[in-house]
């Protein structure tokens, strides 16, 4: 690998206009596509493959890989703006950057999000192009024993992200590992808490979930009370500026770097699987802070964690994408067999003689994060204006968007009901201050350590912890674990006390789930069993310490209007039985009507406008599959 | 006397075609400017995605409806899918295509289906493919007989995933012993054999081929009807064995492994609609475009009709369990 192939490279993408061409075009579409929730970077690629047909196939390559790099710089903005993440791995960046906006620096945390993202895009490609000469044993030195080690390592940050909650972070996280555990197991072809419903035998959707423990919560803050439009959230505070957030980046540049070799190197295991990029970094970062307990509260180093992650771990899963023709996640996946279909074969030839292909591909990489600034430094001034617009006028379209993103990824309306308890859930959580991102963390990580930990014990046996790499693994997992539990234990506890009926609401969840698990085969019983035990002890322990805390501190979050849950439940119903079309247009033309001031045409016309969006582009244009309703299909029977 | 039989047996058959061309015809009027709904039993993106959105492009060209719409219905392996196109109303408007696999599912009731296959309508089928048994070369596997007296790590999706009964109805049947590791999602398990974490998997011809051309394994036997051009020096199977147990199992295998992608609709769609749907599907898998839309998605094009899928499917379900090994504890 020289210089020669790197210029190469540079030409096949600036000596061909169409090659140029798509990489423009992708950027922002990318950006787009990930600013909408549910939507992401696997669905634009599926939308768009159909329009790359009989296009140039290296131009068609630079178009996905491009378009693919930048979805997490515009995941984002829904993350911090209105606290609803678009995909799991963005959901790490609501915890810091909403309450940012919240705090009203919503401009330094779109900066502080843009920058690191794009160094983060940076590194990534930068760790691809050090890593070719490697790639083989690089690729091949992650095995099942090392990807359950590490899937334990991301399952001790439970600790650190639970800050002064621990007990309840705990008992979280193992309801996140719980919820993993829902669907067929493929060792012992056990349909695991699946209640005889066979659309959970591939498990809970993970968008859904996401979803409903974190944005619904969100969602439902936006309209406070049932008055007219007096709700405006956001304080406002003139210094923040997207200038500030991206000179956040350069003063946290160590955080920046660290978070980005953390993304390139998950982006390069297979079977570990790209969400989890976001979560790590976010867990190392509090883990390395001097004020763990600011996390949670609007802290920067939240939001530029888990961004230059997520863009990092980019460039790291192309490597086995490229060079082994295997994914790093499900994203790339998808991204191969468009390759694939596009005419280029990924494998062992591209370290040889394809490389000024791969050179293309890694500057293409490079200019899409540059390019990402520019785009979102063009259109900041109108994302910021969004502010402006009040609150309760932006939540019909915020939910629908929400009920249409978990259709899309789950294609089965009973996903609807599954992000209704979702949503209480969080609703509960959020209300009593219990920690949710230990959820997401369980959520991502429960069956790849289970299945990473199946294959080891059935191949080695236990025996498997005992090789080199295994035992270094497991002192880092080790010091992780005894680390976090010393500065919770230091940091003191959370005073506040859970009301008796959450405490005993989880602890019935874990006595159920324990009890469902003792008729499982021994195989498939193990983790679950393990899991809801511990969770029912830390469940009983809350229950417990809450009964006898002499303190009468009751979390202080506000609760949830009547009114906003009444729209919610609305706006579930009709999209469960008339459908998201014409169900979710109906609803919020009736909403702004009512609740709002607006007049009877212009709520026709916002309603009218979702419903050319859902059957004209997204229908007949796209070729996706929107649901019309139970009643539709009663009707038709 | 016989004249006149002669006559009237013209009459009969003249009145004959004469229906039968009006039924068509009926069948014919019935489609126009209809929609068709193509179940696809898998999430967008992926090989059965795109051979579905492939033949609703072009099957309008050979039947008069309106289009044909792609709906995705995943989950569950396929199941999900399976049962909204069987419980699908059976006018010749709602078709699919799912995972042949699940017709062990049925023959050896591994799980609960609501599915029958001997009633289902099979409108066609869209590819073919060989099995083989690949190692890595880190299995210090060289040849069929090294699996004697020894036990093999193989690797595979999940306990009742079809690679896994075959491999297990082959160890049975052969006297092989392995041991299954489960869990391997697509191409993981070419990571595994690389790795040397497993000695082997039985894969299929198509998707395995780079994994061998780029000298990581190498395949130790195949399943099927003719050498496939990649493997000129493995042993088919049948010439290693000449046990008429295994004979049973080796043709099994290969009479599904060459149901790929298949075309069904319903049971109780009018036959004369299932014979216009099978002729226009027929058209629409041998269309010049669609082959040649089908080579770039590198998707393998071998049409089968309904007719003949049905007769296969139906021995296939005949074959009687005790001729083959048993497989009750893998339920």
């Amino acid at each position: 690998m020289g210089i020669s192939e790197a210029l190469a490279g540079l030409t096949g993408l600036f000596g061909n206009a169409s090659v140029l061409l798509a990489l423009l075009l992708a950027v922002p579409f990318g950006m787009i596509a990930g600013a909408i929730p549910g939507l992401g970077g696997k669905l634009s690629i599926v939308i768009s493959l159909p329009f790359l047909f009989g296009v140039d196939p290296v131009a068609g390559a630079v178009f996905l890989i491009a378009m693919h790099s930048v979805v997490h710089t515009g995941g984002p903005i829904p993350s911090i703006l209105i606290g609803v993440p678009g995909s799991a791995p963005d959901a790490a960046t609501v915890l810091d950057g909403h309450p940012m906006a919240r705090n009203g620096e919503a401009g330094r945390a779109l900066g502080a999000a843009l920058m690191s993202s794009c160094i983060g895009g940076l590194i990534g490609a930068a760790c691809l192009i050090v890593a070719i000469p490697f790639v083989r044993p690089l690729v091949s030195a992650f095995g099942p024993p090392e990807v359950f080690l590490m899937s334990v390592l991301g399952i001790s940050l439970i600790a650190s992200v639970s800050g002064d909650a621990l007990r309840k972070g705990l008992t979280v996280g193992c309801f996140g590992l719980l919820v993993s555990f829902v669907g067929m197991d493929p060792f012992t072809a056990t349909a695991r808490y699946t209640f005889g419903q066979i659309y959970l035998w591939d498990g809970i959707d993970l968008i859904t979930a996401v979803i409903g423990i974190f944005a619904i919560p969100e969602v439902l803050s936006l309209l406070k009370s049932a008055s007219h439009d007096d709700t405006v959230p956001y304080k406002k505070k003139e210094n923040s500026s997207v200038r500030q957030g991206m000179l956040d980046v350069w003063h946290h540049r160590y955080l920046t770097l660290r978070a980005s070799l953390i993304g390139s190197l998950i982006g390069i295991v297979p079977g570990l699987g790209g969400q989890v990029a976001s979560w790590f970094a976010y867990g190392h970062a509090v883990q390395t802070s001097k004020n763990p307990e600011q996390f949670g509260t609007g802290r920067v180093e939240g939001v530029i964690a888990p961004e230059s992650a997520n863009n990092s771990k980019e460039g790291g899963s192309l490597l086995p994408t490229l060079f082994f023709g295997i994914p790093g996640s499900s994203g790339m996946a998808i991204l191969l067999a468009a390759l694939l279909t596009l005419g280029i074969a990924p494998g062992a030839s591209m370290a040889n003689e394809k490389l000024p292909l791969v050179w293309t591909f890694i500057w293409a990489l490079v200019l899409a994060n540059l390019l990402s600034v520019i785009v979102f430094l063009a259109g900041s001034k109108w994302i910021l204006k969004f502010m402006d617009v009040p609150s309760n006028r932006v939540f019909p379209f915020v939910l629908t968007f929400a009920l249409l993103g978990c259709y899309l990824s789950a294609l089965y309306w009973q996903t609807f009901v599954l992000l209704m308890a979702f949503g209480l859930l969080g609703i509960w959580f959020k209300r009593h201050e219990w920690p949710r991102a230990p959820f997401a963390i369980g959520v991502v990580l429960g069956t790849a350590t289970e299945t990473a930990l199946n294959q080891s014990l059935t191949i080695w046996g236990w025996s498997f912890l005992l090789r080199p790499a295994s035992l270094v693994l497991l002192a880092i997992v080790a010091a992780s674990f005894g680390y976090s539990f010393y500065r919770a234990w230091k940091g003191g506890f959370n005073a506040a006390k859970s009301p008796l009926w959450l405490a005993g609401l989880m602890a019935a969840l874990f006595a159920g789930s324990l009890y469902g698990a003792t008729s499982y085969p021994a195989q498939a019983a193990f983790f679950p069993i393990g899991v809801a035990a511990v969770g029912l002890a830390l469940a009983l322990l809350d229950f417990v310490v809450s009964i006898r805390a002499h303190s009468t501190a009751q979390a202080k979050q506000p609760g949830t209007s009547k009114p906003a849950l009444h729209w919610l439940l609305a706006f579930v119903l009709a999209a469960i039985l008339f459908g998201l079309s014409p169900g979710l247009p109906i609803m919020v033309a009736i909403y702004l009507y009512r609740q709002t001031k607006s007049g009877m045409f212009s709520s026709l016309m916002a309603g009218a406008m979702i419903y050319v969006l859902f059957e004209v582009v997204l229908s007949q244009y796209l070729g996706m599959n929107i649901f019309h309703g139970l009643m539709l299909s009663y009707v038709d029977a | 006397m016989t004249n006149r039989l002669h006559k009237l047996g013209f009459l009969f058959l003249a009145i004959f075609t004469l229906s039968s061309s009006v039924a068509a015809d009926d069948a014919m009027e019935f489609f126009k400017g209809k929609r068709i709904t193509y179940i696809v039993a898998t999430k967008p993106g992926g090989g059965y995605d795109a051979f579905a959105r492939m033949v609703a492009k072009y099957l309008p060209k050979h039947l008069p409806v309106q289009a044909v719409v792609v709906k995705n219905v995943p989950g569950a392996g396929h199941m999900i899918g399976l049962h909204q196109l069987y419980t699908s109303k059976p006018d010749g408007l709602t078709i699919g295509t799912f995972n042949h696999g699940l017709i062990y599912v049925q023959m050896f009731n591994i799980q609960e289906m609501e599915s029958d296959f001997r009633k289902m309508k099979w409108l066609g089928r869209g590819s073919t493919d060989v099995r083989m048994f690949v190692v890595g070369n880190k299995s210090g596997l060289q040849s069929f007989s090294d699996l004697k007296n020894r036990e093999t790590l193989i690797g595979s999706g999940g306990k009742t995933q079809s690679s896994n009964i075959e491999m297990e109805l082959l160890a049975r049947t052969l006297g092989i012993r392995i041991k299954p590791v489960y869990g391997f999602t697509g191409p993981e398990i070419e990571l595994a054999l690389i790795r040397g974490d497993i000695a082997g998997t039985l894969a299929f011809g198509d998707s395995t081929r780079a994994f061998l051309e780029e000298g990581n394994g190498k395949a130790l036997f195949y399943i099927g009807r003719g050498r496939p051009s990649y493997l000129p020096n493995t042993p088919s199977l049948d010439s290693l064995i000449s046990d008429p147990k295994t004979r049973e199992v080796t043709k099994l295998i290969r009479d599904m492994t060459e149901l790929g992608r298949l075309i069904a609709a319903p049971p109780g769609v009018p036959d004369d609609r299932v014979a216009l749907l099978r002729e226009a599907i027929m058209k629409t898998l041998t269309d010049p475009e669609l082959i040649k839309d089908a080579e770039n998605l590198k998707l393998g094009i071998d049409a089968m009709n309904g007719a003949e899928v049905e007769n296969r499917i139906n021995t296939l379900l005949s074959i009687p369990l005790a001729n083959l090994p048993s497989l009750d504890d893998l339920r």
